[in-house]
């Protein structure tokens, strides 16, 4: 078992995750390859479409023969195409995602391993479901994977993530744009990160992918003290990536921090919702499998 | 900071506006005090100290913090300085409240007329009584004065007066040079005297008498000690306090010693006293009881003679008896106690005279002088002569040779002027009264007391007083030895003249029935007079003629004795002058040069030579030169200036010889027991004038009610305080709600 695949393929949180996958929330084309979702090209599946007459050149073995018996017609029978459903994941691996706990030898969990395991568990079930999937990394150091299916996708995952180390000054928004030539094929984009950005910008990286017929799964992964600013006393704040430090008494600003915090994630919402995409926030230490079956299930049904 | 001076003074203008206003116009009673002010540097430390005590975090959430900086950043440091603020301002009113601010002067809200102020400083020796402050009530009274015309107004005008023995006008003519007053006021010294209230209200009337003066306002600066202010409430000064009070604009009294009670008690030495040629009486009192003792020191010249430890467990009146070694010379006696709060009357002088035979004169009949003789005779090495003779014999004397240091008048029946004029010549008279007298032959007004009749014939007790005259003191360890406690039959009652003039008397033993004197003794100046009045039954002396009681008594010969004792001990001693007293003496010849005269610090006296003629009743007997046949200064004398300290004064003639003088302060003046309340309500209500009590705002305040100025400060105490209160209730409710952090830097 490759040293990843433990750490990121939790057993009980894809056990949550059965029989949950990614789906569009349009019929798409999936190009030619044949998978379990609705295409719309007319293939050679089992599921009837309709019928059109014949012109020349049409395969002859589609001609229905009844309809040729009862009218002396020809007609054509169009059958339903099925193709396969493309999940871009991509994760945040700026400087601000390494951030556990204010506590540095706590061991908790940061938000990067959090967010590596929230990608490989979707991830998971999109392989699972005959899909295929690919991984991208915005910022920070590791590799990529080029959209592919199967076993070795997963293992090349799980290799992925485990190789990759967060860290570096990125701006979400400007990283996703980016990246959004290079998903050359309409998938499902999964974005998983702090989403510590400017609010337009995201705003219009999330236009922008949806412009180019992708749909969106939003992340946000906080770790639960920059939800609640819990320090007291007189402190210094150094910016994870690079931003000009900060000296304050923590108790004069806590509630104007939570105020500005609810203000950020509710304008993110909306921008998600605007734009036809989903958001879930995640906090670190949250049940991950549970938040992520409630959420798929509320968004794409059983 | 000084953004932040500026913006403390935008956000409290009342409080810094009272604290400026505070700063200029008052001044502090404890001023060491506002050292606690610098408590006011501890918040700011700790709030500087916090600022640096931070921690350091690496934090992703940047832009949230960010948006709450910029949201709050004003506010917070606003209401961080206001907290800031109300600490120190809280910790430097309490130090303000505690330093007893008192208003140098009251706004001048309307113009006040220049007015006459007339200051009135007790200078008596009781001012030098020092509190527990280390500061003498003299300096305190000085500094009380000084405020006070400091406070005055332009074109105020002042008058100095110093209440002393002799009360004294420093400056005459109102002064309007302010400066020119404090400077005179800075330079007074306290004297070694007492002080008296009618002496003092009789040159302030005369002061005020001259038509120039306005309506003065008067203030006393005073000790308001009993002896001195008591006469104003219930006794010979109460018509010309109430004359003072009509005829000012104001009378103040200012007491400058309640505030700083004493740091000692006070203990004193009454008196010296050479109650014969080889023993000396010192009468002390001492105001507490002490479990070890006082250490008495007594020099005989410049050698130490004895120490006795004494008030062991008692306090009060105490008399100690000490024995002289021989002597053949004058002497200079010297009793020291050791110092307390009033160092001046703990050291008191006698000068002694060699020892001599004092010359007693019994007149009166043979049958009724024989007893005096024959008590008086008892005894091997008895110091007197007794002589005995007629009262015609003794009246045809001639002059010169009516001499003697007691005359015994035995049972006399009367005393013809003639005799009176001898009595003013002699230094002591006894009067043994009999059957023989007569009323009307006692009429006259040298003679202290008035027979009024016999008593009738009865058994009568003898209440010796409980031993406290030095005549009986010496029966007190034999109460039932029957000595005082044989009963007598018959006495005369007698009554004190008032017209007699000053003096001081004393009971010895009185009758128990209706408190009759049976032994009644005065004292004026050096003279001393005492009268028997016991009468023996008319058939206790069988065929001869009844005279006094005593002769039937086991008490005879020793009372008689202990009565010329005491008699005779003036003759023991120097006249003893008192501080402000003028020392005079007689010239040996008349032709002779003024002595010099040299005060114990070593300074001349002027000298000068008159004529004149006192008595020893009335003025003080010669100094320096041979008592015994000088008592009556007559012909040319020579005096001095006035005593100015107490002490040995040395007196040398040009002839070659010496006479050392002794001067003693006034020790009635060392009981420093304040008025009572009864009398402190007469001077409250003067105070309570709207007059008085418009003006003295800024005098040093010295009891709770007992000064105007006290009110003032109390009301800025009580402000200060409740400022100091409103501070910690802001500071509270900032950080508690405003910045809703808990305070941790405080």
């Amino acid at each position: 078992m490759l040293p990843g695949w433990k750490k990121y393929f939790d057993p009980k949180i894809l056990a949550d995750l059965s029989g949950l996958g990614l789906r569009r929330s349009q019929i798409f084309d999936g190009g030619p390859l044949a998978g379990a979702h609705h295409s719309p090209r007319h293939g050679h599946s089992v599921e009837f479409a309709d019928h059109r007459p014949y012109v020349p050149g049409d395969d002859v073995r589609s001609v229905d023969w009844k309809i040729f018996a009862r009218t002396d017609r020809y007609f054509l029978r169009n059958r339903e195409d099925e193709t396969t459903l493309i999940c871009y994941l991509l994760v945040d691996a700026s400087g601000s995602m390494d951030f556990a706990a204010i506590d540095a030898a706590s061991g908790a969990t940061t938000k990067f391993d959090y967010a590596c395991q929230a990608a490989a568990a979707l991830g998971f079930i999109t392989l699972d479901n005959q899909d295929r999937c690919s991984l991208r990394l915005l910022g920070g150091t590791g590799y990529d994977l080029p959209i592919a299916g199967g076993a070795p996708q997963l293992e090349a995952l799980a290799e992925a993530l485990s190789r990759s180390r967060p860290g570096g000054d990125t701006r979400i928004g400007a990283a996703v744009r980016q990246v959004l030539p290079q998903l050359d094929r309409p998938g499902v984009v999964v974005l998983v990160s702090d989403l510590l950005d400017e609010p337009e910008s995201i705003d219009t990286a999330v236009a922008q992918l949806r412009a180019a017929g992708h749909d969106l799964l939003v992340l946000q992964v906080l770790a639960p003290e920059e939800r609640g600013l819990t320090l007291a006393g007189t402190t210094r704040f150094e910016g994870a990536e690079g931003e000009p430090a900060i000296e304050l008494q923590v108790e004069a600003f806590a509630q104007a921090y939570q105020q500005a915090l609810y203000a950020f994630t509710d304008q993110l919402v909306q921008c998600c919702q605007r734009h036809g995409s989903h958001f879930l926030g995640l906090t670190v230490g949250e049940p991950l499998g549970k938040r992520l079956a409630a959420a798929l299930h509320q968004y794409y049904g059983g | 900071m000084e953004g932040n001076l500026l913006l403390i003074s935008a956000f409290c203008p009342a409080t810094i506006s009272s604290l400026v206003f505070l700063w200029g116009v008052a001044s502090f009673l404890s001023g060491s005090m506002l050292l606690w002010g610098m408590v006011a540097a501890v918040p700011i430390v700790i709030h500087l100290l916090n600022r640096r005590r931070r921690r350091t975090v690496t934090w992703p959430a940047m832009q949230f913090l960010l948006v709450a900086l910029q949201q709050r950043t004003r506010s917070v440091q606003i209401w961080q300085l206001l907290l800031l603020l109300a600490r120190v301002l809280a910790v430097l009113l309490i130090a303000a409240a505690l330093a007893h601010p008192v208003l140098q002067q009251p706004p001048p809200l309307v113009t006040v007329d220049p007015r006459l102020h007339l200051l009135v400083i007790d200078s008596s020796f009781s001012m030098r009584a020092s509190g527990a402050s280390g500061r003498s009530r003299f300096t305190a009274a000085l500094e009380a004065a000084d405020r006070y015309c400091r406070q005055a107004n332009s074109g105020d005008r002042f008058l100095l007066v110093t209440m002393q023995r002799n009360p004294q006008v420093l400056i005459e003519r109102p002064s309007i040079d302010i400066q020119a007053v404090r400077e005179v006021i800075a330079q007074l010294e306290p004297s070694y005297t007492g002080a008296s209230l009618n002496d003092t209200l009789s040159l302030l009337h005369g002061l005020l008498e001259q038509a120039t003066l306005d309506e003065p306002e008067v203030v006393f600066f005073t000790d308001m000690q009993r002896r001195l202010w008591q006469p104003a409430c219930e006794g010979t000064a109460t018509a010309a306090w109430q004359r003072l009070i009509q005829r000012c604009r104001a009378v103040q009294v200012v007491d400058v010693a309640t505030r700083d009670p004493l740091s000692q008690p006070n203990d004193r030495i009454l008196s010296i006293q050479a109650v014969s040629q080889e023993r000396v009486a010192i009468e002390m009192e001492f105001a507490t009881v002490s479990p070890e003792g006082k250490k008495l020191e007594v020099r005989l010249d410049d050698s130490v003679i004895e120490t006795p430890v004494v008030a062991r467990g008692t306090s009060g009146r105490v008399v100690v008896d000490v024995s002289l070694p021989p002597r053949r010379d004058i002497a200079t006696i010297t009793a020291t106690l050791p110092k307390d709060s009033l160092g001046v009357d703990n050291q008191r002088y006698l000068v002694v005279r060699p020892p001599i035979s004092s010359q007693i004169v019994c007149l009166g009949a043979g049958t009724n002088t024989r007893f005096v003789v024959a008590s008086l005779q008892v005894g091997a090495d008895r110091p007197w002569e007794v002589r005995t003779m007629t009262t015609q014999q003794w009246l045809n004397l001639p002059e010169q040779q009516q001499q003697a240091d007691l005359l015994v008048l035995c049972d006399v029946s009367d005393c013809p002027p003639a005799l009176v004029q001898t009595f003013a010549r002699l230094p002591a008279v006894l009067w043994w009264l009999g059957p023989a007298a007569r009323p009307t032959g006692f009429a006259d007004q040298a003679i202290p007391f008035r027979l009024e009749a016999i008593q009738d014939p009865g058994l009568y007790a003898i209440d010796p007083l409980g031993y406290q005259h030095p005549t009986v003191s010496s029966f007190q360890p034999f109460p039932e030895s029957g000595l005082l406690s044989t009963p007598i039959f018959r006495y005369w009652r007698i009554s004190p003249k008032s017209d007699w003039g000053e003096g001081t008397t004393a009971l010895a033993l009185q009758s128990d029935s209706g408190n009759h004197p049976l032994l009644r003794l005065w004292q004026r100046g050096s003279q001393r007079l005492a009268v028997v009045t016991t009468i023996p039954m008319a058939a206790a002396t069988g065929d001869e003629p009844a005279w006094n009681a005593m002769v039937a008594w086991p008490s005879l010969v020793p009372l008689s004795q202990e009565l010329a004792t005491w008699l005779l001990a003036s003759s023991h001693a120097e006249s003893e002058y008192l501080v402000g007293d003028r020392i005079v003496g007689q010239m040996k010849d008349e032709s002779g040069e003024p002595p010099e005269v040299r005060t114990p610090s070593g300074t001349l006296m002027d000298v000068t030579i008159q004529r004149n003629r006192q008595t020893p009743g009335q003025s003080q007997t010669p100094a320096g030169v041979d008592s015994a046949d000088d008592v009556t200064m007559s012909g040319r004398i020579w005096a001095a200036g006035l005593a100015p300290e107490p002490g040995i004064y040395q007196v040398q003639f040009t002839d070659g010889r010496k006479g050392p003088v002794a001067v003693n302060v006034d020790a009635s003046e060392g009981d420093l027991q304040t008025v009572d309340d009864d009398c402190l309500k007469v001077f409250n209500a003067v105070r309570d004038s709207p007059e008085a009590s418009s003006r003295f705002t800024g005098v040093e305040a010295t009891a709770p009610g007992r000064l105007p100025e006290s009110d003032s400060m109390g009301a800025l105490f009580r402000w200060l305080l409740a400022g100091a209160i409103a501070m910690l209730v802001i500071e509270s409710l900032i950080s508690r709600f405003a910045l809703r952090w808990q305070v941790a830097t405080f």
